[in-house]
């Protein structure tokens, strides 16, 4: 109930949209339920894919653009219940209230972050509520961060990189704008999901309030594109995994990567632009995976993507000098490929109805498709190897 | 117009400070440290009065942005008046007069435009230094959010048109004190230029949300670009309105103007030669006397005429040759440029030219 009112403080009359989506969807949950339990992810996931594309033609595109961040915390939600419905770990079927209760919990409706129903269910049973110092703090600590992201995006960078510089620094600093503003956003979902009492793990009686977002240190400073990719939203990331990626994998690994983009970009709305950012992503990321993996084999390093575990069987580990340097330039590598594909999302006019084709493609070709020429380089060099 | 030397002499005072245009030419950067050390050190040197200088030393950091809005507007006159015969001509330094030349003794458009454009182009460059940081004492305006309903958004830092406006009132307007009609004008022209700095304001936001979704917006109120300004002021400048000092008549006279009004006894007003026009509003430029046709080398105003301007003999406008010239003719002469050309792209990633030696045609007036 407190979450359609927030929802109605944030978007007024719009939020219409959701309700109907939320009740329509569980009209879809029922009846699969009823019919065939095993068809009930599939066919929630092909349910949101076409609400989101009639969305996406029906709505003002303001408005549409305005509750797109909600709806698709709310598609993830629904789409996960199914799916544990299909693969048995709920066993209860959710009533009304607690479906309802769920997509529209006051601390996830606007900024998210996900989080799975077992989790709700889990808070709301709970006899005592965890309130403790730590809790303030965790609370104080993401408010804060929140507030220095958005000065950041808004004022610091534009402030210290003017517009006459280099065309490469100005596109560093658009898409350094616009992280800022994703870790804005990241930081108050914590918050908002925190204030609810969500997002804390339970080990043995202790409660850790260590629900993380989005790293900020990790995406600027970035090991590999992958590990922007893990970092960026952790929730989603997980959510993505769980749901897509583990069902796709039979497919081949490379096939998995791909739908999980796919279904990333179908998330996000039919937008070329995200579309085209994720799937580039997707490209990218694969590229470097398996180019750092076939490294790492021929010279025994640990230069994978991710990071080595403590036992890896390699010879020169992690501190090894050479190995520091290939990383940091990997790493540099990848604050290149995030500028060129964040660049974007720059304060045009276009904010506030989505961009489109030509805007996109106009950015990218003013520095000349140059990523996209590196990640082919990139490529055939692999296959050489 | 009947003026004594005295009041010439104190008129020319108060204009004196648009040749802080030039300062900053020979480096092209004001920002720099030793354009600022130069301005700072030499106050002497500031062709400012002595309010002007005062209102200056209490702003520190304004006289940046001053010349700064001096040389805005100088470029922008020359830009918007390229094609026109009058063509914004500016004089160096040392007449004693203005950088414009006689034209501001005068009453006419050009006159009203530059008026006009100098006191935009300083409300505009000291607003935009407020939010920047570089004037001591005013920041960002952060009054301009107002909570709108249910529709609240973060307010951010917005230029302070407020602070420039204002100061650009104290220091521009100090120049036109006294009862004169002329004044009145050179006051008017002024205000219209500031209300057409404020009434350009745009709202710029930017979005927050989920993957460049629109959930929060921070916005904040941006100046127009300068050129959005003076091209405004010249659109103004084709449709201004020609004035009459009130019903009066008494278009002159050192302060003498006590004598008949009703109940303006303090200022004359502006009212339309033409009774069938509307009234000039704040934001329309003014003036009373028509211009001459710049044609001949004028020394009253001290125009050089538009012999040896170059022309375009295919326009029928304005710039065209026929119109340009005043119908003296003009003189073809070819010349040759050479420029790059038959560029291919070649892989990758290069272009490569040709120089080619290509012979054009100027034209001249005679």
């Amino acid at each position: 109930m407190l979450g359609l009112l927030a929802l109605h403080m944030f978007f007024q009359r719009n939020l219409f949209y959701l309700v109907l989506c939320c009740t329509l969807c569980y009209l879809v949950l029922v009846f699969t339920n009823w019919r065939n339990r095993d068809y009930c992810g599939v066919s929630m996931a092909c349910f949101i894919v076409a609400y989101l594309v009639a969305c996406e033609y029906f709505i003002q595109s303001t408005v549409w653009h305005s509750i797109r961040g909600a709806q698709i915390i709310l598609s993830m939600k629904v789409i996960g219940i199914a799916f544990d419905l299909t693969n048995g770990s709920i066993i209860e079927f959710p009533d009304v209230f607690a479906f309802f209760g769920y997509n529209f919990c006051v601390g996830t409706v606007i900024f998210g972050p996900w989080i799975s129903f077992q989790e709700y269910k889990h808070i709301l049973s709970q006899h005592r509520r965890p309130i403790k110092a730590m809790w303030v703090l965790k609370i104080f600590f993401s408010v804060s961060c929140s507030l220095l992201c958005v000065m950041c995006s808004t004022c610091f960078v534009h402030w210290l990189i003017l517009d006459n510089n280099f065309k490469y620094i100005v596109a560093y600093r658009d898409a350094q704008s616009f992280r800022f503003s994703h870790y804005f956003i990241s930081f108050l979902s914590e918050t908002s999901v925190i204030l609810c009492g969500l997002g804390a793990s339970h080990t043995n009686e202790e409660v850790k309030w260590d629900l993380r977002v989005s790293k900020p240190l990790q995406i600027e400073l970035p090991r590999s594109l992958v590990e922007v990719v893990t970092n960026w939203n952790i929730p989603m990331h997980n959510w993505l995994k769980n749901y897509v990626f583990k069902s796709a994998r039979p497919l081949g690994n490379f096939a998995a990567v791909f739908l999980t983009y796919i279904a990333s970009a179908l998330l996000h709305g039919l937008n070329f632009q995200l579309a085209a950012v994720l799937l580039s992503l997707g490209v990218y990321t694969y590229v470097e995976y398996v180019f750092r993996n076939k490294l790492a084999v021929i010279f025994e390093a640990c230069v994978k993507a991710k990071r080595c575990t403590d036992g890896c069987s390699h010879v020169y580990k992690h501190n090894h000098p050479y190995v520091i340097f290939t990383n940091v330039l990997f790493g540099c590598l990848a604050i290149f490929h995030l500028t060129y594909l964040g660049l974007m999302f720059d304060t045009s006019s276009q904010d506030e109805v989505g961009y489109s084709m030509e805007h996109t493609l106009k950015k990218w070709s003013a520095l000349n498709f140059i990523s996209h020429w590196v990640v082919l380089g990139t490529y055939l060099f692999n296959i050489m190897i | 117009m009947m003026h004594g030397s005295t009041g010439k002499k104190r008129r020319h005072k108060g204009t004196q400070w648009w040749s802080l245009a030039q300062t900053g030419e020979p480096s092209n950067d004001l920002y720099s440290p030793t354009a600022q050390a130069f301005i700072h050190s030499s106050p002497t040197l500031l062709p400012l009065t002595k309010k002007q200088r005062r209102l200056v030393t209490k702003n520190p950091g304004t006289i940046v942005a001053v010349a700064k809005g001096a040389r805005m507007a100088v470029d922008e006159c020359k830009y918007q008046f390229k094609d026109r015969r009058w063509n914004c001509p500016v004089q160096e330094n040392g007449h004693g007069g203005s950088i414009f030349g006689k034209i501001i003794d005068k009453g006419c458009r050009e006159t009203a435009f530059i008026y006009a454009v100098t006191s935009a182009a300083v409300a505009h460059s000291v607003a935009r230094a407020c939010a920047d940081g570089s004037i001591f004492t005013c920041t960002c305006n952060y009054n301009l959010h107002q909570p709108q309903g249910v529709d609240w958004e973060w307010g951010g830092c917005s230029d302070n048109e407020n602070f420039g406006r204002k100061f650009s009132r104290k220091f521009v307007d100090v120049a036109e004190k006294g009862r004169d009609f002329r004044f009145m004008m050179n006051l008017h022209n002024n205000e219209a230029g500031r209300r057409h700095v404020k009434r350009q304001m745009v709202r710029d936001c930017k979005c927050h949300g989920m993957s460049g979704s629109c959930t929060i917006k921070t916005c904040w109120m941006r100046l127009p670009n300068f050129r959005q300004v003076g091209t405004i002021l010249k659109d103004h400048f084709d449709g201004a309105s020609r004035v009459n000092p009130g019903n009066e008549g008494s278009a002159d006279g050192e302060g003498d103007n006590n004598n008949g009004g009703r109940r303006n006894t303090k200022k004359p007003k502006l009212e339309p030669v033409d009774p069938n026009h509307k009234k000039p509003d704040k934001r329309d430029l003014v003036y009373f006397e028509e211009s001459p046709n710049f044609c001949e080398p004028d020394d009253t105003i001290g125009f050089p005429g538009t012999s040896e301007r170059e022309c375009n003999s295919t326009s029928i406008g304005i710039d065209g040759c026929d119109l340009l010239c005043c119908g003296r003719g003009y003189k073809s002469e070819p010349y040759t440029v050479r420029e790059r050309c038959s560029c291919t792209f070649h892989w990758c990633c290069e272009v490569k030219c040709k120089v080619c030696t290509r012979t054009k045609i100027r034209n001249t007036c005679l």
